[in-house]
């Protein structure tokens, strides 16, 4: 979910109406983006549609601000330019695809060179996905040379100036002194040649995705005349983020012209703002939204989103609709249904109850936790609730035990690095946490546990448990051995106790829990050295039930 | 002024041992005096100072008694007594006095050397001789003889006889005695408890209601004493619900009250369930090491689920039979296979519409715990709990969606106005938030809902619209109880569960 900053006179102008904040808030609950916050004339706009890049700047907001307003926007067309752009079969491996366009004429201040650069970044880095799908490049068209540019794979050693640097120097060297090299060069690690821009002088305009070149890749307020490039390794996404970066520089004036792209398979020309056709039956769009909506009221409502109906056939349940170039997210005929919502307005449609008669029900295992917890609480137990999420040293070592866990790859912290295979340990660092609150502590937590188990689809085995503790100066076995006999008879259940050695528990003073000659759960005394490990004073007597076996 | 009527029984007693022993007096003179034990004694001292009718002052003093040693010397006799009387008849080598001295090795070394520095004995030809001045010791009584049987119970340096002090820092030096340094209470009585004493009988009236006096009936004709009910009482501490699990339990009462049946899923997911099956691209951001926790990539076994696995690819990749175009990339069922912690309980309504046991028209709920990679603070936990929820029916429309919604708010939100803004879920629409007003809190987003696309609902084979929502439990917890820090969700201070207050919001 890409935020944004942006100017909001900037965004005034653009729309070309003199927005009140709140106005243009409302109209950004049209486009799925809110204002995060203002910071005077600054805005910080989060954009939820992750599928919606066209909005991810202040050209494309406004843009389709002015199509909510019914104003009318921009035509967007390019003649030729001229320029050829070679693509060499060489990048096959590498970053095979580009597209490239010419935008002429423009005035570019520091603030519009900002907004474009910042669209840049929020395309390459979210769209292109860290410029690992797609990345995009700007350059000033008048310092290129020729009318056939190359896009090749070129060697490492190839030398040039990279943006911001006064010196020429080895592509290898630029990967590892740039700061965009040492950021995005590992996308090209391992590769024997890297993509390059070149001249016909062959001068380097580039090495994309990483930096332009000193020369003819900076871009300042005195540049008319802008080359555009567009390369990855996903043609439909080079050729989408290229067409919506030239529409919003373009909301800023200037004329587009398109570009030749010739690759040893085929050619085509770039940038390309063809619409799409797509086939709707309005009774599909009933059957949704069940508005009962006419050809003319759809017709009203499409033209705020920019589509058009092509044809209609009377009698006939069909319609064709004109989808703009840059709505890429359309992908069903579902997605245009919720755009006929959004801008038939939420909030103007009729909210029914659906009459759905259904009786309600809680998990069978609900309703057991649900008596399980209501006895302990009846025997004085608190409830709490622990992250199943926690360490192994937690788990295991404060335990004085060994065993394994599911554990997590990419923790964020080892604190929370393995899922919780028992609920004692948390419940012991629960009376870590409280030693000196007043005594007794009675204690109790149902919940989930996982332990490894290789055969399982996921590998791993999830267990409700139950445990309780006693803690104060004289807890003893006797006292937890009652709360468990209670829970027992209370639910129904018929056990007995056999003596058990476990490193947690003292020995001689822990049993297994057995249930219909299978063992469920441990009670006991916990061991001296456990309590020392958690800094506890006072003795802690507990018992510890898989409830799903009872 | 005290009211002299609410003085329990045993302040009365104590009052008036105070008025006979006078002022000055320790515990102990009082409890003999008023026939009580220690601790009646203490409470009733603790609350008469309370009422200022009497003051406490406190003296250090020392007490002594003897140790596991002295208790043995009681009987044999000090070892340096031993050692002279060994050798009262005769030198003797160190061997031969350790034979017939009867004394064990420490004694021994003790022994010798406090006797030699006292010139009692002297060393000579590697016999040990008793000098003169020791053969008049052995004339003399031994003082320890005498204290150490007066120190079995411990006893103050005060009750020892004069003539018997003197040897008390030796033995505890030498850890026959022990000493201890207790604080010895004396009553004095202040100006208002002198006031009343002249007032202060032991009535004939019932203290507590004994079980006796009911059956025997004597509490016939006589009054009950006055309590003084403000008096605190010390406080239960009962068993409880954890706030938020007790708040959990009422969301799903009614939920079960409009029809849902509650389900569940694993923690432990495949990526298949958490992701592909709701049409998540394998390439999208939230699908990455920032946002979804891994446990093993790949590893996961589908073997059950083939031949939607390959439908799935096909539904990513151009659309199958959804009438979609997809997604357009290369569709990769390892990354379906990745091991994964739940990201969102969606993943359990995707496990509910593929159960066989999925009725249709039909309401379904989960509740449970959702992983993602945050750092802990007052608003992100690492782990944390999601409501979702799905109703299959045929017929249903956005508009129904809209009045489920309504519902919720009224019901969960307490909401008098309700707002529908547009939403982004990849897996629904059209896509809606729910936003409310609540009074004094102003608006806010408690929910998000959709329509499950086709590219979800058709490769499970169902063709009736699925309303899919989900609710923000924990943002409904913390405001209902003003509860400004997500962490105390999962609070782990026993002093705050402990002292909960449902009908407060000052949480």
């Amino acid at each position: 979910m890409p935020t944004i900053e942006i100017s909001f006179k900037d965004l005034k102008s653009l729309a070309g109406v003199n927005l009140t904040i709140g106005k243009a808030a409302e109209l950004l609950e049209y486009l799925k983006a809110e204002i995060d916050r203002r910071e005077g004339d600054k805005l910080f706009i989060s954009l939820e549609d992750t599928n919606r890049p066209d909005l991810w700047s202040v050209e494309g907001i406004a843009r389709a601000m002015r199509k909510l307003l019914g104003k009318p926007t921009k035509k967007l067309f390019a003649k030729p330019s001229g320029i050829t752009v070679r693509i060499n079969k060489n990048l096959r491996n590498i970053r095979p695809y580009a597209a490239c366009a010419v935008i002429k004429g423009i005035k570019i201040s520091d603030k519009i060179l900002e907004s474009i650069i910042q669209y840049q970044e929020k395309l390459a880095e979210n769209y292109g996905r860290k410029r690992s799908k797609v990345g995009l490049g700007v350059y000033d068209f008048d310092k290129i040379k020729g009318k056939t540019i190359e896009y090749k794979g070129i060697s490492k050693k190839s030398k040039f100036v990279p943006l911001g640097f006064e010196n020429e120097m080895t592509v290898s060297d630029a990967l590892e002194l740039h700061p965009k090299g040492q950021q995005y060069g590992k996308l090209l690690a391992g590769k024997k040649l890297v993509p390059a821009f070149v001249d016909k002088s062959g001068n380097i305009l580039s090495i994309p995705p990483i930096t332009n070149s000193n020369d003819t890749g900076k871009v300042t307020t005195k540049t008319r005349n802008l080359f555009i490039e567009s390369t990855g390794t996903d043609m439909s996404a080079v050729l989408h983020a290229l067409n919506l970066f030239v529409m919003a520089i373009a909301e800023r004036g200037g004329r587009i012209f398109s570009v030749k792209m010739k690759s040893d398979k085929e050619s085509f020309v770039s940038p390309n703002f063809k619409p799409v056709k797509f086939d709707i039956k309005p009774s599909y769009i009933d059957e949704l939204l069940g508005l009962g909506l006419t050809i003319p009221e759809l017709k009203k409502l499409f033209k705020k989103m920019d589509y058009k109906i092509l044809k209609s056939f009377p009698g006939k349940d069909l319609i064709t609709v004109e989808i703009p170039f840059y709505r890429k997210d359309i992908m069903h005929a579902v997605d245009v249904v919720e755009d006929i919502a959004i801008t038939y307005g939420y909030n103007n449609i009729e909210a029914i109850e659906p009459e759905i008669a259904t009786s309600g029900k809680l998990l069978d295992e609900t309703r057991r936790n649900n008596l399980i917890r209501e006895i302990l609480i009846g025997a004085q137990f608190q409830e709490v609730l622990n992250f199943t999420l926690t360490s192994k040293e937690i788990l295991f070592d404060k335990m004085n035990s060994k065993g394994k866990s599911v554990e997590i790859t990419n923790p964020i912290s080892s604190n929370y690095a393995a899922l919780r295979n028992s609920l004692l340990p948390l419940v012991m660092k629960f009376l870590e946490t409280n030693k000196t609150v007043e005594f007794p502590h009675r204690i109790f937590e149902i919940g989930e546990v996982v332990l490894p188990d290789k055969k399982a689809y996921n590998k791993a085995r999830q267990e409700t448990h139950v445990c309780s503790t006693i803690s104060h100066s004289r807890a003893t076995f006797t006292e937890i051995k009652s709360a468990l006999e209670t829970l027992m008879n209370t639910i129904g259940v018929d056990f007995k106790l056999k003596h058990t050695t476990h490193s947690s528990f003292i020995d001689g003073r822990c049993g297994e829990i057995i249930v219909n000659g299978k063992s469920v759960g441990v009670i006991g005394e916990i061991h001296p050295q456990v309590l020392e490990n958690f800094n506890l004073e006072n003795p802690v007597v507990a018992f510890e039930i898989n409830v799903d076996a009872l | 002024m005290i009211d002299v009527d609410l003085l329990h029984t045993l302040e009365r007693k104590v009052l008036i041992a105070l008025r006979e022993l006078g002022d000055g007096v320790t515990l102990n003179a009082i409890m003999e005096k008023a026939n009580l034990g220690e601790a009646e004694v203490n409470r009733a001292v603790e609350w008469l100072k309370g009422k200022g009718l009497i003051k406490v002052d406190e003296e250090l003093k020392q007490k002594f008694k003897i140790t596991e040693i002295g208790e043995k010397y009681i009987d044999v006799g000090m070892p340096e007594k031993r050692f002279l009387m060994a050798i009262e008849d005769k030198p003797l080598s160190f061997k031969e006095l350790l034979q017939n001295a009867n004394l064990d090795k420490d004694e021994f070394n003790s022994a010798i050397g406090f006797l030699k520095d006292e010139s009692l004995i002297e060393i000579k030809d590697g016999k040990i001789n008793l000098t003169e001045i020791g053969k008049q010791r052995l004339q003399m009584p031994w003082k320890e003889d005498k204290l150490l049987p007066i120190l079995k119970k411990w006893t103050f340096f005060e009750e020892i006889p004069p003539f018997l002090k003197e040897v008390i820092p030796f033995l505890v030096e030498r850890g026959i005695i022990e000493k201890k340094d207790v604080s010895v209470k004396k009553i004095f009585l202040t100006d208002e408890g002198r006031k009343i004493l002249p007032r202060i009988v032991i009535e004939d009236k019932i203290d507590i209601l004994t079980p006796k006096m009911i059956v025997d009936k004597s509490w016939k004709g006589k009054s009950f004493r006055k309590y003084d009910i403000s008096a605190p009482a010390p406080p239960i501490y009962i068993g409880k619900k954890q706030p938020y699990l007790k708040f959990v339990d009422d969301v799903k009462q009614k939920l079960v009250s409009l029809g849902f049946k509650e389900t569940k899923g694993p923690l432990v997911e495949l990526a298949f369930f958490n992701n592909d099956m709701l049409y998540m691209p394998q390439d999208h951001p939230a699908r990455e090491i920032h946002d979804i926790y891994f446990v093993e990539r790949g590893a996961g076994d589908l073997s059950k689920y083939k031949q939607l696995l390959e439908k799935e690819r096909k539904v990513h990749e151009y659309g199958w039979e959804t009438g979609s175009t997809g997604w357009g990339y290369k569709f990769d069922k390892s990354k379906s296979k990745d091991i994964i912690l739940r990201s969102h309980t969606t993943a359990v309504s995707v496990r509910k519409l593929l159960s066989d046991n999925l009725e249709i028209p039909g309401k379904y709920f989960t509740l449970g715990r959702v992983y993602r990679p945050d750092v802990i603070d007052w608003k992100h936990l690492t782990e944390f709990y999601q409501l979702d929820g799905i109703i299959l029916g045929n017929q249903m429309t956005f508009k129904n969606l809209l009045g489920v919604l309504k519902k919720f708010a009224v019901e969960f939100g307490g909401a008098k106005k309700v707002k529908f803004v547009p939403g982004y879920f990849p897996f629904t629409e059209p896509s809606v938030e729910l936003h409310v007003y609540m009074e004094g809190k102003g608006w806010m987003e408690i929910g998000g809902a959709g329509i499950f696309r086709p590219e979800v609902t058709l490769p499970l084979g169902i063709d009736v619209p699925v309303i899919a929502w989900g609710l923000g439990i924990l943002r409904l917890y913390m405001s209902k109880y003003n509860i400004k820090d997500m962490r105390k969700v999962f609070s782990n201070d026993l002093r705050y569960l402990r002292g909960f207050r449902w009908n407060n919001a000052n949480n």
